[in-house]
């Protein structure tokens, strides 16, 4: 028995010392290590994953592919679309829109530079800020596939490039007249299923994009995303093969059919939704009646590998991804910085201020082009030293005024005597 | 017929032989208009034959113009890349010091030379180092080694000293620091970049004196030395040879008057952002610009509250201080304590958000497709001040990813209202040093600063105080960006190679043309180049040679020509071609089938003659045939056939040889028959067999 209990004793003793013994050598070293394993491992469990993952940014394409009055409603649908991202946060400068945008001065638009996406005329879609970066004629095959694959001219404009990268979620949109697996462009071209899925391809390739949400409204819609193969996509159209996409309602005054069915019903889901939604792209998915869209919407989540209840709808209708907000450490202490009030000075009257212009005055910051110093020149890569030196030759201008200043006094008092 | 009477319109075009015949008999039979009208059947055939010809002879071109130029890629040499990847140097770090920053031995002990002592106790520093990487999970790698004797010829790039150092702090630990470049006449002459283990002379006799040595040179060394580079974090900018640094100075309205309407902004790059930005010349290629906007309206209303912000602890240091005497103090006391005060308008997470309106203002010259990095000063209207952030204990300052940074800017409340202001240096100081750490950020520099571990440098002279500001980056952090910037561009390189070797198997459409094969070859040649030299050269040519390699790959993959092929699936291609052959090759296969069976009945019929004459002796048959010929036209009084009258004279092609004989009578052709047939009867029995086949 008392061996037992000494037996009994000796193991509690031993139980209580273990997790000391062990804790020791941790202190010394190993502490802030330990935590930092787990901490990315609560957040990778706890955090959203989705938002606070690899993505910062949001890119969108959206293509009109018809031209001519009749296809207002093409046209409609794009603006809407491009409308609800700027209402939701994305920038003009992450939408790249492509649009025919011949209708708005049309000379049968009754109402002249505006665009309407229902009958009542409740919004006008054409108004301020309206920024098309391909137009007209520029909206071709191969302008949509060199904006996706990002084989530009050197000349392209940064406004005319998809500059994502592979922390930026794309949101394609097309809208237009189709068929089995391809799209027409201003009834001139058309685009394949291949085309699309190879240049999509093209992007995964060189990590243009992070995740990508593929959206088409027009007949046999779903076709045109069946050929994809690259991961990371979500893809889905307006209508089955075989079946049409049809317009939601017309205009009287206008005279023409102003949006599509599909998108209607999406951008009217879309409405509900505001910059801090959570809503996932399944609750999105969930929207869809074929009754009311009269065609069946597709859905293709086979190559993300993320489910779309696992993707909100703000990760490619959303503008910026985050800030970060700087902690006070990195102030200037406000002791060091002095007091701000004997800094700032007031500024000399130089006449009224009268023009205000929003774009400013720009002052030329750019500095010129020296040789710098002689470590790689010899490879012909010539960089720029941003500023030369001319304190030196300042100094030097200071002490030979002084030295010369000296010299004449000292001469002046010689000769006084 | 028409073209009897054309013929006799225009007869130079008729060959001599047949004119003489008009000429001789007065009214032609149709056979002479026909022989005469239609060239020989060799000459047809020959016409007939032109047009296929002409398409074999195209096929050439077809082919050369349709192809696309597939050059075959050193696919061998890119997956040989795969593996490589960027190197792991060896980095030297030279170890010196002052042999008065050692105690002298006793007499009678034994003096050891500074080399000496420097190696025993870089033996130490190497053992710790090794022990505490050694204990980590996942197992560390030391990646550097330690010398003690500078070699000129490749001088280690980075260097420690141990400074014996009047001006030190004279207590425990050691307060380890990088030395800035140093101006003037009196300088220590440790070069600039060594990192400096200061110890006062009173220190120098303490017994523990090595111990302290050894724990500061290893926590400086691995604070300053990680065993991995560091690596781009998403908020950073992906590496881009040229990047534009826009400083854009925002005035909320310049219209409601207390405004600003200058900055010194050359003078605050100069002060505040050329340290930071030289040193890195060979990494990046900054451009600079800089403009003030007098309109730069928010897109919301912030919230108007109390301030979210206790500065306690400055408050009090300032007060700390104005005890003291110090007049400035007292009244940077006062402008803290007021702030705190204060209400004032809040931007929230949301707001931050959506704070840049990119949109309406333009913040920068869009001169270039390089990367711009915004720093926004944003000066708040009259009516907006203080504008403060939301969250606690945070400067009034905040980051966007790969976008830039925003500093809040309000002007002193105590200060006169006044219509403009011009903003001085001093007045930009600390908004410049948040803009430092910005650039920082989204550069993805490695910071010096480690609390506790590296300390700020002395002043250049004990009677300076010390600078708040940031030191300019020293040549450890370079040397960090070199080999992390390195590494992030020989993956990236090859990365798109291997995407681009994919996609040219992968997409049969692709062109793989001249120049896109130079500069995947140019790329290979240079990371290659990397991988074989690593050990020789240093890292600024190794980063070079990544720099370059990723700027080729990348002008390889997004070479315009790559693109420019769609994919046409084969119901297309035949599509767009059977409108345009087929209408051509109706007749010309008619044709050549008709030639064909008119040469293969000439044949045979020549072939009949020739052994019916072996049989009826040797009675010349043109002659015969010319008879039957003549009997035989006479006998039928219609035209028989168009350009049938072949050398042989025999009649039998007319059955088959010309299709103006359908056209010009219908019932001629069964008469036609009949008649021919009688007469190849009457010349031999045997050809019944002949006609009954073609009946059939």
């Amino acid at each position: 028995m008392i061996v037992r209990h000494l037996l009994a004793t000796l193991a509690g003793l031993l139980l209580l010392l273990v997790p000391l013994a062990s804790a020791t050598p941790e202190d010394e070293h190993g502490h802030g290590h330990g935590h930092g394993q787990i901490e990315p491992q609560l957040n990778e469990l706890f955090g959203n994953s989705t938002t606070a993952g690899r993505h910062t940014n949001n890119w969108a394409v959206l293509v009109c592919s018809s031209r001519y009055w009749f296809n207002y409603r093409h046209m409609a649908n794009t603006l809407a679309m491009y409308r609800t991202l700027k209402r939701l946060g994305l920038p003009d400068s992450n939408i790249i829109l492509m649009l025919s945008d011949d209708v708005a001065c049309n000379a049968r638009n009754a109402f002249p530079a505006t665009v309407y996406a229902s009958a009542g005329r409740q919004m006008d879609l054409y108004g301020e800020g309206i920024e098309v970066d391909y137009r007209g004629y520029e909206v071709t095959v191969e302008s949509f596939l060199r904006l996706l694959t990002g084989r530009h001219e050197d000349t392209v404009p940064r406004s005319k490039r998809l500059l994502s990268d592979a922390s930026s979620n794309v949101f394609i949109y097309m809208t237009g007249h189709g068929g089995n697996e391809f799209l027409k462009f201003q009834d001139n071209e058309e685009v394949s299923a291949y085309d699309v899925a190879d240049a999509v391809e093209q992007m995964w390739e060189k990590r243009r994009y992070n995740k990508l949400l593929f959206t088409i409204d027009t007949c046999q819609a779903n076709t045109m995303y069946s050929k994809f193969y690259s991961p990371e996509i979500t893809a889905t159209g307006s209508s089955e093969l075989g079946e049409n996409s049809y317009s939601h309602h017309s205009d009287r005054d206008i005279g023409v059919a102003v949006i599509d069915g599909f998108t209607h019903y999406i951008l009217q889901y879309l409405e509900t939704l505001d910059k801090s939604s959570l809503a996932t792209l399944r609750d999105f998915f969930n929207t869809y009646d074929p009754v009311r869209i009269q065609s069946h919407p597709g859905i293709s989540t086979s190559l993300s590998s993320v489910p779309p209840e696992g993707l909100l709808v703000t990760d490619f209708f959303g503008g910026v991804a985050s800030v970060e907000v700087v902690p006070s450490s990195a102030e200037l202490p406000a002791l060091a910085a002095g007091p701000e009030a004997s800094a700032w000075r007031p500024s000399p009257r130089r006449g009224h201020f009268n023009a205000i212009s929003a774009g400013g005055e720009k002052e030329d910051g750019r500095f010129e082009k020296a040789a710098r110093p002689s470590l790689h020149r010899q490879q012909g890569k010539e960089w720029v030293r941003p500023l030369g030196k001319e304190q030196g030759v300042a100094w030097a201008q200071g002490a030979l005024t002084a030295l010369a200043g000296a010299t004449a006094y000292v001469t002046y008092l010689a000769l006084s005597k | 017929m028409a073209v009897t009477g054309q013929d006799q319109d225009d007869p130079p075009a008729v060959a001599a032989q047949p004119r003489s015949a008009i000429t001789e008999s007065s009214k032609p039979t149709p056979k002479e208009v026909t022989a005469r009208i239609n060239p020989s059947s060799k000459k047809r055939l020959s016409i007939l034959l032109s047009f296929p010809i002409l398409f074999l002879l195209a096929i050439p071109f077809w082919w050369y113009t349709t192809s696309i130029e597939r050059l075959p890629l050193p696919t061998a040499r890119i997956d040989g890349l795969g593996g490589v990847g960027f190197p792991e140097l060896k980095t030297k770090i030279l170890l010196t010091g002052d042999q008065a920053a050692f105690p002298t031995p006793p007499p009678g002990k034994a003096v050891f030379e500074l080399p000496v002592i420097l190696q025993s106790l870089g033996k130490e520093v190497i053992r710790g180092v090794d022990g505490i990487y050694e204990r980590q999970r996942p197992k560390k790698r030391r990646t550097w080694e330690l010398v003690y004797a500078d070699d000129k010829a490749n001088p280690a790039p980075l260097r420690v000293h141990i400074r014996r150092f009047e001006h030190a702090n004279t207590s425990w630990p050691l307060e380890p620091y990088v030395q800035p470049p140093e101006r003037g006449l009196v300088t220590s002459g440790i070069p600039a970049g060594t990192l400096v283990i200061p110890v006062h002379p009173d220190q120098v006799a303490d017994r523990f004196l090595k111990q302290h040595y050894k724990i500061a040179l290893i926590n400086s060394i691995l604070s300053l030395f990680p065993d991995q580079p560091p690596s781009i974090p998403l908020r950073a900018l992906k590496y881009s040879p040229n990047i534009t640094l826009s400083f854009v100075l925002l005035n909320e309205d310049a219209s409601e008057g207390s405004y600003v309407r200058g900055w010194d902004i050359e003078a605050a790059v100069q002060e505040h952002m050329l340290p930071h930005l030289e040193p890195l010349k060979d990494v990046f290629n900054f451009t600079i610009e800089s403009q003030l906007l007098y309109h730069a309206p928010l897109t919301f209303e912030p919230t108007y509250q109390a301030m979210p912000r206790p500065r306690n602890k400055q408050i009090e240091q300032a007060l700390d201080a104005a005890s003291q005497g110090n007049d400035e103090a007292e009244i940077v006391a006062k402008e803290l304590i007021d702030e705190e005060l204060e209400k004032g308008y809040i931007i929230d997470e949301e707001m931050m958000k959506v704070f840049v309106n990119s949109e309406k203002w333009s913040l920068d010259s869009g001169s270039t497709n390089n990367p711009v990095l915004r720093l926004l000063l944003y000066v708040p209207k009259e009516t907006h001040r203080p504008m403060r952030l939301s969250t606690s204990d945070s400067a009034q300052s905040f980051l966007l990813p790969q976008f830039g940074g925003v500093v809040l800017l309000n002007p002193p409340s105590s200060f006169p209202p006044s219509e403009a202001y011009d903003l001085p240096l001093a007045a930009l100081a600390p908004s410049f040093h948040l803009f430092t750490q910005h650039l920082y950020s989204l550069l993805a520099l490695p910071t010096l600063l480690d609390p506790g571990k590296i300390h700020p440098p002395p002043p250049a002279s004990p009677f300076h105080p010390p600078s708040p500001l940031w030191q300019g980056i020293t040549p450890w952090q370079v040397y960090q960006v070199y080999l992390s910037r390195g590494k992030e561009n020989a993956e990236e390189a090859i990365k798109t190679l291997v995407g681009i070797k994919r996609l040219v198997a992968k997409i049969r459409e692709m062109k793989v043309g001249e120049g896109v094969r130079g500069k995947v070859n140019g790329a290979v040649e240079r990371l290659e180049k990397v991988s074989a030299l690593s050990t020789a050269q240093s890292a600024v040519e190794n980063f070079i040679l990544t720099r370059d390699a990723v700027g080729l790959a990348n002008r390889a993959f997004f070479d315009p020509s790559m693109m420019g092929l769609l994919y046409f699936p084969d119901e297309h291609k035949f599509a767009v071609y059977t409108p345009l052959f087929a209408p051509i090759a109706v007749p010309l296969i008619l044709g050549l089938l008709k030639e064909l069976i008119a040469w293969r009945k000439r044949r045979r019929s020549a072939k009949i003659r020739g052994q019916a004459d072996a049989a009826h002796g040797p009675e010349p048959g043109v002659e015969a045939g010319a008879v039957v010929h003549q009997v035989d036209a006479e006998k039928s009084g219609v035209q028989s056939g168009v350009g049938d009258l072949d050398d042989t004279g025999l009649i039998e092609g007319v059955r088959l040889g010309a299709p103006v004989d359908e056209d010009e009578d219908e019932d001629g052709l069964a008469a036609k028959t009949d008649k021919t047939v009688t007469s190849e009867q009457r010349r031999e029995p045997r050809p019944r067999v002949l006609r009954s086949r073609g009946k059939r």
